[in-house]
């Protein structure tokens, strides 16, 4: 947004080119034939400091004018570099972004990556781990009560047979008792074998409980591990997004600070610009960079028949003689805003030493076709 | 030593049915006659029995003295047999506790073999 500046106002001691004499100025054309003291008899030792005062201040007069527009020239020159986007920082700042936000990607994909390796190395271990002791399971399965020895009856041998025949009794009395013993043999055997069959079964069910015990101890710690790959999957997950909006955040925040510290670098060139017009050592008020300049429509002067522009610069004004190099800045912002003035007034302004309200209020007068200024008179407002 | 406990359990219940066996017949060590010869004697002495002798009261001591030796041979070997079982059986156990044993140390090498995975898995 283009900002209109307005010229500021000066000290008027600035203008004390009367130093507050009393003495009454002669009525002279140009308005400063009166410091000459030719026609006051005040003396030429004064006229002669009046004049060396005038000589010097309006050497400075040229100087802060000079060095008033060549800080005026270099500033403006500042001031649209700086309107200028930070092109450099802000590209910089975007490829730190970029650069930082691929690495935090490649990261995250390293990361998966080994996450997924470690994950694939783990599962082997775990699946080569249970699938050995599966087989090992049942290469070795308990036999001890299966491959125990089951219990055979007892058969009592009668070793008295032949004697018990040669002596004439019959064996054959024997015979129940041996039957009775068998059979108490034989159920004791049974029994025996009972308890084998048994134990041979409780054997099996182990056997199987311990390979259902297997498989399961693989499935859940393949569970396990599938659960901790995703717990670090998610981890990263969070930690890349988290680095991805810190990333984001101190890119804006560069970003601001950059349009910041532009902003801030125009402002001061604007208030430089500022300043320099306030103490009026530039001529006239000048447009900032880029703003529209405006021209005044020409008018004619209300004393002569023919027409002439009205000067718009301090330069015209100089080249007309309407001002000389020493007028004050204020005089001639005066002058320029009131085209019609009679610069005999403004003589007579710069010979009261008079303030610049007061001199826009005689300036007014002054088109109202009332000259209160007259040469030789004091005025007192 | 289950191994030997039932060697000497075999030993000992073994001696008795050999003591039985040969009671019948076989002399003392102090040269006295067996069971057998001397129940016989026993009752030739009362003319009981002997050569052309043939009583009913001999036969049924002597059957009755066969009874009661099968009974005990019976006895006996049974007993020896019951409990060269009860040591078969506690060596059956016995091995079968070894077979736990080595599947729990298969099976806690397969649970330590896990425990290395998830503890790989968790390397970051």
């Amino acid at each position: 947004m283009a900002v209109i500046y307005s010229p500021t106002w000066f000290n008027p001691g600035d203008t004390n080119l009367g130093a507050g004499t009393s003495a009454t100025p002669a009525n002279t054309d140009s308005g400063y034939d009166w410091l000459t003291g030719a026609s006051t008899g005040t003396g030429s030792s004064l006229t002669a400091y009046q004049k060396a005062m005038l000589d010097l201040k309006a050497a400075e007069t040229a100087r802060l004018a000079t060095g008033g527009q060549n800080a005026y020239n270099y500033t403006v020159d500042l001031l649209n570099a700086s309107r200028q986007p930070f092109a450099g920082t802000l590209e910089e700042i975007n490829k730190q972004e970029q650069e930082q936000r691929g690495f935090v990607q490649q990261q995250q994909t390293n990361l998966l990556q080994q996450i997924a390796d470690r994950l694939a190395q783990s599962q082997a271990l775990t699946t080569a781990g249970y699938g050995n002791l599966r087989t090992a399971l049942e290469q070795n399965a308990p036999r001890a009560f299966q491959e125990a020895q089951g219990a055979m009856p007892t058969i009592t041998q009668n070793a008295l047979a032949q004697y018990m025949q040669a002596q004439g009794a019959s064996p054959e009395a024997v015979q129940p008792e041996l039957n009775r013993l068998n059979a108490a043999a034989a159920g004791s055997a049974a029994n025996y074998n009972s308890l084998l069959n048994v134990l041979r079964g409780a054997e099996q069910a182990g056997q199987a409980s311990r390979l259902a015990e297997a498989q399961m101890g693989g499935n859940l710690a393949q569970q396990q591990l599938q659960a901790i790959y995703g717990t670090q999957t998610a981890g990263v997950e969070r930690g890349v997004l988290e680095a991805l909006a810190n990333i984001a955040a101190q890119s804006s925040a560069a970003r601001i600070a950059a349009e910041n510290a532009r902003r801030q670098r125009s402002e001061a060139l604007e208030n430089a610009l500022a300043a320099l017009l306030a103490r009026g050592v530039v001529a006239q008020p000048v447009p900032p960079p880029g703003s529209q300049t405006t021209t005044q429509p020409p008018t004619t002067t209300r004393t002569g028949s023919t027409t002439q522009a009205p000067a718009t610069t301090s330069q015209e004004l100089l080249d007309r003689g309407v001002i000389s190099p020493q007028t004050s800045p204020e005089i001639i912002e005066a002058i320029l805003s009131n085209p019609t003035i009679d610069p005999g007034i403004v003589s007579a302004a710069l010979a009261q030493n008079i303030s610049p309200q007061l001199l826009d209020d005689l300036v007014n007068r002054s088109s109202m076709g009332t000259n209160l200024l007259m040469p030789g008179q004091m005025y007192m407002f | 030593m289950n191994a030997y406990e039932k060697f000497l359990a075999e030993t000992r219940g073994q001696r008795p049915i050999l003591q039985l066996q040969e009671a019948a017949f076989t002399t003392t060590p102090f040269g006295g006659l067996g069971e057998v010869p001397k129940l016989t004697s026993s009752y030739a002495r009362r003319g009981l029995t002997g050569q052309n002798v043939s009583s009913g009261v001999y036969k049924n001591a002597l059957e009755s003295y066969a009874r009661n030796r099968a009974r005990q041979l019976g006895y006996a070997t049974t007993d020896l047999a019951e409990q060269l079982r009860g040591f078969d059986l506690r060596s059956a156990g016995l091995r079968q506790n070894m077979e736990r044993g080595l599947s729990d140390l298969e099976s806690i090498k397969a649970q330590q073999i896990s425990e290395d995975a998830k503890a790989l898995l968790n390397l970051r």
